[in-house]
């Protein structure tokens, strides 16, 4: 950064001199502009940072939650909170995320140039190639031959059984979607996972079990209520961590399900 | 406001403040237990306290007295001072507030100013202060060491301990011995060379250095491998212990850098996840006792020692009590740093056991590998640095615990920079309520039988904790959640007797004090602390 001032300042030594500094100082620390290390050795460079200084939170393959020293880190495959641009991603890198465990690093600017390149490689990986599917073909198949509509809520039509899906076209990768579509039972977070109690006043209740402690479980009932019980008060509580939804391999074709794709990818979230 | 500040600082003069903390003071601590004097309450480091008037009969009766919410989303991990009804507490990281210990209404704050960007793994935290006389001090996470003026929160002195750029910060609470404050340095995955320092109390001046690393020449060099000691870790980040008869004080020593890869530094990596006994007059090391030689899965012995004068097998001994990250619970003697016991207090798999000598048996491949290997306990331990405690009227040694959870250790290439971190790969950690959760871990408080570590009793939680305990002499015990549920237990059994959702992560550990005829707990639960005493 002196550098970038000192060759604003010497205009008067003449444009070639005052070129020759400012190419300088883009190699030494080239911010505040587009990125300038994108090539194949550049990705593998900072992949290399990114296996020891980020995979740690964000995962291997950036899909988030590694869990390393108390980190959970976000997903990375999908679109980023933090780090629309280029511009803005490289200032993540550099500056971390105030009040979040996000840290600072010291990386010069080249590396933290290749750092960039290599994240923006995580989504690519996570897409199945372009988006084959037809959003509009996908909005319907969704709403009816699917069924999808059923159980998932999108802009507040659609049923409560399932996780919502409005904006999922931001955290999750298409990738990831069809994933869940071909494979549902392979990953079921926790806040969607069910259960089924008996209270000691004989209550059944069963549900989306959005939250634990030691002592309570908060629960959106069938019925569409959100109740949080003591477990003092209950008889016993089952979790069942498995998903409800079939898989649509088989039922739906495989341009149908490349279809839903493209539909629950164009659903974004609005951005500030 | 300013009126309502003068008022405050009237009532707390009426009531005694202002008088200082002597070295004596400091000494007997366990004899005044309306104080809290320093980290972790007396030099023992017990975190009992002799205060009953909160206790297994009337634990029902609390209620909140007041709360401080801090200016800071960063973790608040520290546990506040208090002396002659003023308490003292870093926001976090390293603002400063006096705070009037019966209202909670403020006196005074430092606020510190700071880099925008440091050098820390883990959140930008301080665990708390130290007092001595008059003056308040603080290491900071740019590698500073402050000594306040107690009674308006003015400068002193502010020295730079280490350069932070490289990797350094301080996030202990200093310990004061006699006219010395210790302090040492975290880092430990940023490929640091570790120490343990001490400084004036009056003018800050350095006095001595003891690096966790040996150099060459030194006892233990031999255990590193090339010049990786240059880069050895060793880092230094939970207050340590003091005993005056011995004149020795007790740390606890962090992982080997770099944390996943042990390729680079083979060899048992001294004085990494050790207990090491100085002396406090000089700095010199009086005996050691490495808990996990060539550590590849970054597990610190940054755990509290916990000292313990008490009968083992017949005869009255001076031992440390210590349940370390690795997994096993062990028994030493602090006079001469003997092994005595050791036995696992979770699931682990990396050890087939410890031998007669203190040393682990290692099980083969459970080292991180490059395909990754599944081992237990996790990255964070089957405990960490969050206190214990030992109630001299249980005679149980108390530790929180995360019971049956594993990562999956991936090695790689470590790539040093200076100042980033230097940590050659990853482990994956499974945590509980995330992502593919089929493990069948959880967190529970546990009290252990400190002559053979067997298992008294468990209050098991739904979810793991991160938060400290207390016992106290109403025979109850303090301890918290990582969803904020704050719980006091009977010591004798564990039976709940008393919790309270306070709504965020507890991140320190409780502590208490009376003021005139009232006792207080305080805990942090999200970004603030919380302040609890009977009611009126």
């Amino acid at each position: 950064m002196q550098i970038l001032r000192i060759s604003l300042s010497i205009s008067t030594l003449g444009l070639v001199l005052a070129g020759l500094l400012s190419l300088a100082a883009q190699q030494q620390n080239p911010k505040r502009q587009s990125n300038p290390f994108t090539s194949s050795e550049d990705v593998v460079a900072g992949s290399r940072i990114y296996r020891s200084h980020c995979a740690s939170c964000h995962g291997l393959d950036g899909s988030g939650g590694g869990g390393g020293h108390g980190g959970q880190g976000a997903d990375l495959t999908g679109q980023l909170r933090y780090g629309a641009s280029d511009e803005e991603l490289y200032s993540v890198l550099e500056t971390g995320i105030p009040g979040t465990e996000m840290v600072a690093t010291f990386f010069d600017g080249k590396q933290l140039w290749q750092l960039v390149s290599f994240v923006r490689t995580l989504a690519k990986a996570a897409q199945p190639g372009t988006l084959v599917g037809n959003a509009e073909r996908g909005a319907l198949l969704f709403a009816k031959k699917g069924g999808c509509v059923q159980c998932h809520m999108i802009g507040g039509k659609g049923g409560r059984k399932a996780p919502p899906l409005g904006g999922i076209g931001s955290s999750r990768s298409s990738k990831s979607l069809k994933n869940s579509i071909l494979r549902p039972a392979e990953q079921v977070l926790p806040s969607h996972w069910t259960v089924q109690i008996l209270t000691n006043r004989g209550e059944k209740v069963s549900g989306q079990r959005l939250n634990e402690d030691t002592f309570s479980i908060q629960v959106l009932d069938s019925k569409g209520r959100l109740r949080s019980l003591m477990k003092k008060d209950l008889v016993s509580y089952n979790i069942n961590k498995k998903s409800a939804m079939p898989s649509y391999e088989g039922i739906l074709s495989d341009e149908e399900i490349d279809d839903i794709v493209a539909y629950l990818s164009s659903l974004r979230r609005k951005r500030l | 406001m300013r009126t309502l500040q003068i008022l405050a600082l009237a009532t707390a003069t009426a009531s005694g403040s202002f008088s200082q903390v002597s070295t004596d003071r400091l000494l007997n601590a366990e004899n005044e237990p309306s104080q809290w004097m320093t980290y972790s309450g007396t030099y023992k480091s017990q975190r009992f306290s002799k205060l009953d008037q909160i206790n297994r009969q009337n634990v029902t009766e609390l209620e909140l007295k007041w709360v401080f919410q801090a200016e800071s989303l960063d973790k608040f991990q520290s546990t506040p001072l208090v002396v002659d009804g003023v308490m003292y507490l870093t926001e976090p990281p390293n603002n400063v507030v006096a705070i009037d210990a019966a209202t909670g209404r403020r006196f005074w704050k430092y606020t510190h100013n700071e880099p925008t960007k440091v050098n820390v793994c883990c959140g930008r935290v301080n665990r708390g202060l130290a007092i001595w006389k008059n003056s308040l001090f603080m290491g900071t996470v740019d590698g500073r060491l402050l000594s306040l003026d107690a009674q308006t929160g003015s400068v002193n002195w502010d020295i730079t301990v280490v350069d932070y750029l490289g990797g350094y910060s301080i996030t202990l609470a200093p310990l004061i011995i006699k006219d010395k404050i210790i302090i040492g340095t975290a880092g430990g995955e940023y490929g640091i060379r570790g120490f343990l320092q001490a400084h004036d109390v009056r003018t800050g001046k350095k006095l001595w250095r003891f690096y966790t690393i040996p150099g060459p020449g030194e006892p233990g060099h031999e255990t590193w491998e090339g010049d990786s000691w240059k880069r050895g870790g060793g880092s230094v980040w939970l207050t340590g212990s003091y005993d005056p008869e011995l004149n020795l004080t007790y740390w606890g020593i962090g992982n080997p850098s770099p944390d996943w890869n042990g390729d680079v530094r083979k060899g048992d990596n001294l004085y990494s996840d050790s207990v090491i006994a100085l002396n406090p007059d000089n700095g010199k090391l009086d005996w050691y006792y490495q808990f996990t030689p060539h550590d590849e899965w970054d597990w610190d012995a940054v755990q509290i020692p916990v000292l313990v004068d008490r009968p083992f097998k017949g005869k009255q001994r001076k031992l440390i009590l210590w349940g370390n990250r690795n997994g096993f619970y062990y028994v030493l003697d602090r006079v001469t740093g003997e092994f005595l016991v050791a036995k696992a207090f979770v699931y682990q798999n990396w050890a087939k056991g410890i031998d007669k000598k203190g040393r682990p048996i290692r099980a083969p491949n459970q080292g991180p590998s490059a395909e990754g290997t599944k081992t237990y306990p996790s990255v964070q331990g089957a405990t960490n640095w969050y206190s214990p405690t030992y109630s001299p009227q249980t005679g149980l040694f108390y530790l929180s615990v995360w019971e049956s959870y594993p990562s999956t250790y991936y090695k790689g290439d470590p790539t040093y920079t200076r100042g980033n971190r230097y940590v050659g790969s990853l482990p994956q950690g499974i945590y509980p309520n995330t992502t593919t959760d089929t493990e069948p871990g959880y967190g529970a408080v546990r009290a252990l039988a400190p002559e053979t570590g067997e298992l008294e009793w468990e209050f098991k939680m739904a979810e793991v904790s991160e938060s400290g305990l207390m016992s106290t002499a109403g025979n109850i015990l303090f301890s918290g959640s990582m969803q904020g549920q704050f719980v006091i237990l009977d010591v004798f059994n564990g039976n709940l007797l008393w919790s309270m959702n306070l709504g965020g992560r507890m991140t320190n550990s409780p502590m208490t004090y009376q003021v005139e005829d009232s006792q207080f707990v305080a805990v942090s639960a999200g970004h603030s602390l919380f302040v609890f005493g009977l009611k009126d």
